[in-house]
């Protein structure tokens, strides 16, 4: 019985890890090709004021968040460049113009937590933090900020 | 004994944070029940100071008022000690000055206002508010042994406040909340909210009442936030003509760019709301986008109704659309 009780436990920790999306996620491709493009999207848009320390997930809430697309494309294994795309929606989540053609980056790694730079002008453009691409910002309100957190969209 | 001893000591342990955190009580407010438009009030806060560190602090001293009303509306407030016998902590009338726009509470390392936002809330306000937050320039020196350290082991601070109410008819609870600069609201010291607020009533302004003591039927989500920010509006409709209809449209007007107007009057996909249950809806737009302004267009003003599919019920405020008011701070 109570190796019964051992297997069942044994099987369902296997099902639970089964569960884990590990590809919705936005790790670091872990093969072992050295160029190529990842595409991210939008997993989670989260708003935070004072009175939602934790944060709303609005990514539902506007069809317009599911057209932005950030591709991160990887020279020998390192990130060399960025393409983004904003889509529809109306609104950047940076203070300047990103080129949405394909433009030089790369990860800078003399900062915690690591930051993705444009080669040209030095501009971060997405932060690198627990695993995942993020980006934050504020639209008006200084109360008011919000989180894009990316997930592979390929 | 020796379980004795254990016990006095436990009970020290339990009743230490209590008189930790009662350093800064609010004992008494003195404030008009009912004011007009445009009017000076005068506001008195009697604050008793007890000995719990050896911290010397500035009175830090937050007023809650309708996010709508101006900093400027506060005309002065001044400190006056009783009950001091160090030379240092008697003062008379001291003007007390606003906070920096960049200093923060050092518990938590918010923003003052944020952090009396975080901390004390909206002492029982249902619409948007904003602490605004003052400081002593008198540093006070409270001690458990004054007769070891300069300073004094209680004392009685009055905050007297002159401001000036609002155009608008608004009933409210007026919040009071004060810490010290030093230990801010530091986590462990500082538990539930201990602000006091009273009721007062500004009448004979423009437009109805606006009681900020009643949950609203429109409301938002964030309460705070700019028009260039995404926020929900959110309708509770048990109350009204649209409580049996399966589906609720949000429509309204935008005013922009010097009295320009655009309105959305179609129910539809872009306008349908969530409805969240209980006979709560809402509908979480970005007015640039739900409106289809002009790239720049400075946006002025909101107004909103409401609507079943067909827009034969439609619930629309006393006297015209639902206001929504921008509260950026």
């Amino acid at each position: 019985m109570k190796n019964f009780a051992l297997i069942l436990a044994a099987a369902s920790l296997l099902l639970s890890f089964s569960g884990c999306k590990e590809d919705d996620r936005t790790k670091m491709d872990q093969s072992d090709r050295t160029d190529y493009d990842l595409v991210y999207g939008l997993r989670q848009v989260m708003q935070y004021d004072p009175m939602n320390i934790d944060g709303i997930n609005i990514v539902d809430k506007f069809d317009f968040f599911g057209t932005l697309r950030l591709t991160i494309h990887y020279a020998g294994g390192k990130i060399s460049a960025v393409t983004f795309s904003n889509g529809n929606i109306p609104f950047a989540p940076v203070d300047f113009t990103v080129p949405t053609e394909k433009t030089e980056a790369f990860l800078d790694t003399d900062v915690l937590p690591n930051v993705i730079r444009l080669k040209e002008s030095g501009k971060a453009i997405a932060t690198y933090l627990r695993g995942e691409f993020i980006i934050t910002f504020r639209l008006d309100s200084p109360l008011v900020s919000y989180k894009y957190t990316f997930k592979s969209v390929e | 004994m020796k379980l004795l001893k254990n016990y006095k000591f436990l009970l020290a342990i339990l009743v230490l944070p209590f008189i930790v955190a009662t350093c800064y009580t609010i004992e008494e407010i003195t404030q008009p029940a009912s004011a007009t438009p445009n009017s000076p009030i005068g506001v008195t806060v009697r604050i008793r100071l007890d000995a719990e560190t050896d911290s010397p602090s500035k009175l830090i001293f937050g007023i809650l008022v309708p996010a709508n009303w101006n900093s400027s509306q506060i005309a002065s407030m001044s400190v006056t000690t009783t009950g001091a016998n160090y030379p240092a902590n008697i003062v008379t009338n001291e003007a007390m000055t606003p906070v920096g726009p960049t200093e923060t509470d050092p518990a938590i390392g918010m923003l003052w206002s944020e952090a009396f936002q975080m901390k004390e809330g909206l002492l029982n306000n249902l619409r948007p508010m904003k602490w605004i937050v003052y400081k002593s320039s008198t540093t006070f020196a409270i001690h458990d042994h004054p007769e070891s350290n300069p300073g004094d082991k209680t004392m009685t601070a009055t905050v007297s406040i002159n401001l000036t109410t609002g155009a608008q008819n608004v009933k409210f609870f007026m919040g009071y909340a004060c810490c010290g600069s030093h230990e801010g609201f530091s986590g462990d010291r500082w538990g539930s909210p201990k602000g006091r607020a009273s009721v007062i009533t500004v009448t004979d302004g423009t437009g109805g009442l606006t009681d900020y003591t009643v949950p609203p039927p429109v409301s938002t989500v964030p309460q705070n936030f700019g028009w260039g920010d995404i926020f929900s509006v959110q309708f509770k409709e048990l109350q009204s003509a649209l409580r049996d209809a399966p589906k609720i449209y949000l429509l309204g007007t935008v005013t922009y760019d010097g009295g320009q107007t655009k309105t959305v009057n179609q129910t539809g996909a872009k306008t349908l709301m969530e409805n969240l249950g209980e006979g709560s809806w809402q509908r979480y737009i970005y007015l640039k986008d739900f409106f289809d302004l002009p790239a720049g267009a400075v946006v002025e003003g909101l107004s909103v109704y409401f609507a079943n599919e067909d827009k034969s019920i439609t619930v629309q405020d006393t006297g015209g659309e639902f206001v929504i008011e921008e509260a950026r701070e």
